[in-house]
């Protein structure tokens, strides 16, 4: 469903992608994991167009994105949800008008429309009762559930996430984490850049070790966790597995 | 007998001549009119007597004043008058009139004209910042989109108008470009653009370039994560922006807008330089009349200060409130 062929990102003189190659199958959950700087969020951000790639290409469903002839950016991703570290919900829109704002203006739904599915999502990340509250008046966890409902809105093919949970208080992990599990286990494809190795341990199919910009080591989780062959897999693994 | 008749009649004459001449003393005696000496501080001042004007100047005599009360009044300038009742008396009647008017009483009576110009500074503030609001807004938005031609247009304007003087500006527009205009539409011969026109088109392309900057700011503050997430949902730039990010902005826009209309209240004098009747201009007038300088710049001071601390009030006010959301 997607595959990504030798994918390069430079920031001026930065080489941040020096080759990523990788394919990810419908259904498929995919963890990203690795040190700081090494490239995750970018490598996520080039899948979305939110970065533009230097070089090599993005199939999604068999079509070139990296190929501006061939494509819209916005229906790009449109398809594919994104998940930030800090949420980034519209402080100025209710928790509903946050989810209903892109199906109206992006797929043309009605007020009606948009908002039978935003109650749907709502009853899905359980916060029905908190439709018409602002993103101020919500527990970090809960404006991230909010925010996996509004990308949930636009059904996507594919949903990523960056750090989704690295910027709660530890009490409000896990009400994210389960979202997400649920969300996986209804066969959404999914691509998770996350330290939650009990997460990745439980849900994923597969992680990916990213390192200086590259996919180091690629596995099955537990085989991964267990038979790193690469001296900085290992010592991030320890660190973090501890 | 003749001879007796005849002394009898000159004897008669002679009373009745005595009789006339005594009686014509008598009058001389008790004249019903007298004049009064007028002194007056400063002197220069046209006379009234009854509510008739007069030829004469202080300092002066008025002949021939029946005895009794009379209305005085002298006119120095709009602002020093003085009107007394004086009672004439037989003799020599002499009166100083001081008409030295309470500064109070002096503002009170320049307060109407004041008035009209300060309304006139206002409407003039707020056309402004209405066409400014409009300009600043496109112009602030052409600043942050992504296209390199568009950024330069509008900065160049930005920083023109930033980096040169207002009072510049509306000699530019008021006395610039009456020859370019007459060049292209009168053969050479210069249109000449009247003072309200030039005014409010001066400060018009003034606020704008501030506003500009102000909206630029505003957008720029919104976390960037904000337009992210926006288009990663599939929104395009437009309506990210329009929906997402401008409205956020706008609320952080109304606070440093105040302070804008504040600037743009006091700034707007400037226009006086081209006889635009405004506040300044209007006391600039007052004063070549009245010769009170003090209390005109005063009052006019005290006008603006007025207009000003109610929208400083507003500002601080929102600014809080702004704060608290946030
Ligand atoms: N817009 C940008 N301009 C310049 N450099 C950038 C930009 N975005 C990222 N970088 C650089 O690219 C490198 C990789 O960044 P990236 O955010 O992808 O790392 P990461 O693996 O997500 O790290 P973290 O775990 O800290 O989130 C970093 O050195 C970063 O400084
Ligand atoms: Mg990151």
């Amino acid at each position: 469903m997607i595959k990504v062929e030798n994918l390069h990102k430079k920031f001026r003189h930065l080489h941040v992608l020096k080759g990523i190659t990788t394919r990810i199958v419908k259904g498929e959950v995919v963890c990203v994991i690795g040190p700081s700087g090494s490239g995750k969020s970018t490598f996520l951000r080039c899948l979305n167009l939110l970065e533009k790639p230097s070089g090599g290409s993005i199939y999604i469903e068999g079509i070139d994105v990296t190929d501006h002839s061939l494509i819209n950016v916005n229906e790009v991703r449109a398809e594919v949800g994104m998940v930030f570290q800090r949420f980034n919900l519209f402080p100025h829109k209710t928790a509903l008008e946050n989810i209903t704002m892109a199906p109206m203006k992006v797929r043309g739904l009605s007020v009606e429309e948009a908002t039978e599915r935003a109650y749907e999502l709502l009853d899905r990340v359980g916060l029905r009762h908190k439709a018409d509250v602002y993103p101020d008046h919500l527990s970090g966890g809960q404006q991230q559930r909010i925010a996996i409902a509004r990308s949930l809105a636009m059904k996507p093919k594919v949903m990523l996430f960056d750090e989704p949970t690295s910027a709660l208080d530890p009490e409000m992990i896990q009400e994210v984490l389960d979202v997400m599990k649920n969300l996986a286990r209804d066969g959404m494809t999914m691509i998770v850049v996350t330290h939650e190795m009990g997460f990745a341990k439980e849900v994923a199919h597969r992680v990916l070790f990213m390192d200086e910009g590259e996919i180091l080591e690629e596995g099955a989780p537990e085989e991964l966790f267990n038979t790193a062959r690469h001296d900085r897999a290992k010592q991030f693994l320890s660190k973090i597995l501890k | 007998m003749l001879k007796n008749k005849l002394r009898f009649l000159f004897r008669i004459i002679f009373i009745l001549v005595l009789l006339l001449t005594s009686f014509g003393a008598v009058q001389a005696e008790s004249k019903t009119t007298a004049d009064l000496k007028i002194i007056s501080d400063p002197l220069g001042a046209t006379v009234y007597v009854d509510g008739n004007l007069t030829k004469l100047h202080t300092p002066c005599t008025i002949k021939d004043l029946s005895i009794g009360d009379h209305r005085i009044e002298l006119r120095k300038s709009k602002y020093r008058n003085e009107k007394k009742v004086v009672t004439v008396k037989p003799g020599q009647n002499s009166e100083e009139f001081s008409m030295a008017e309470t500064s109070l009483y002096y503002m009170w009576l320049s307060l109407p004209a004041l008035l009209l110009g300060a309304l006139m500074t206002l409407f003039l503030t707020c056309v402004a910042v209405f066409n400014g609001i409009i300009i600043g807004t496109f112009t602030g938005v052409c600043r942050v989109i992504h296209n390199k031609i568009v950024n330069m247009a509008a900065g160049i304007y930005v920083d023109f108008i930033r980096g040169t003087p207002l009072l510049v500006q509306i000699f530019m527009i008021h006395f610039g470009t009456p020859p370019i205009l007459g060049i292209l539409f009168n053969n050479g011969q210069p249109i000449p653009i009247n003072p309200f026109l030039s005014a409010l088109l001066a400060l018009s392309i003034n606020s704008g370039a501030y506003v500009a900057e102000i909206v630029r700011a505003g957008i720029q503050s919104i976390d960037r994560g904000q337009m992210e997430a926006a288009r990663s949902l599939g929104m395009s730039y437009k309506h990210s922006m329009r929906f997402v990010i401008l409205p956020q902005a706008l609320k952080r826009v109304i606070p440093p807008l105040g302070n804008e209309f504040i600037a743009m209240l006091k700034d707007s004098s400037l226009v006086s330089v081209i006889g635009m009747e405004e506040l300044v201009r209007k006391a600039q007038i007052i004063v070549t009349r009245s010769y009170r300088p003090t209390e005109t710049w005063l009052e006019v001071g005290l006008l603006f200060l007025v207009m000003t601390i109610p929208f400083t009030r507003i500002v601080s006010r929102l600014e809080r409130r702004l704060k608290v959301n946030d």
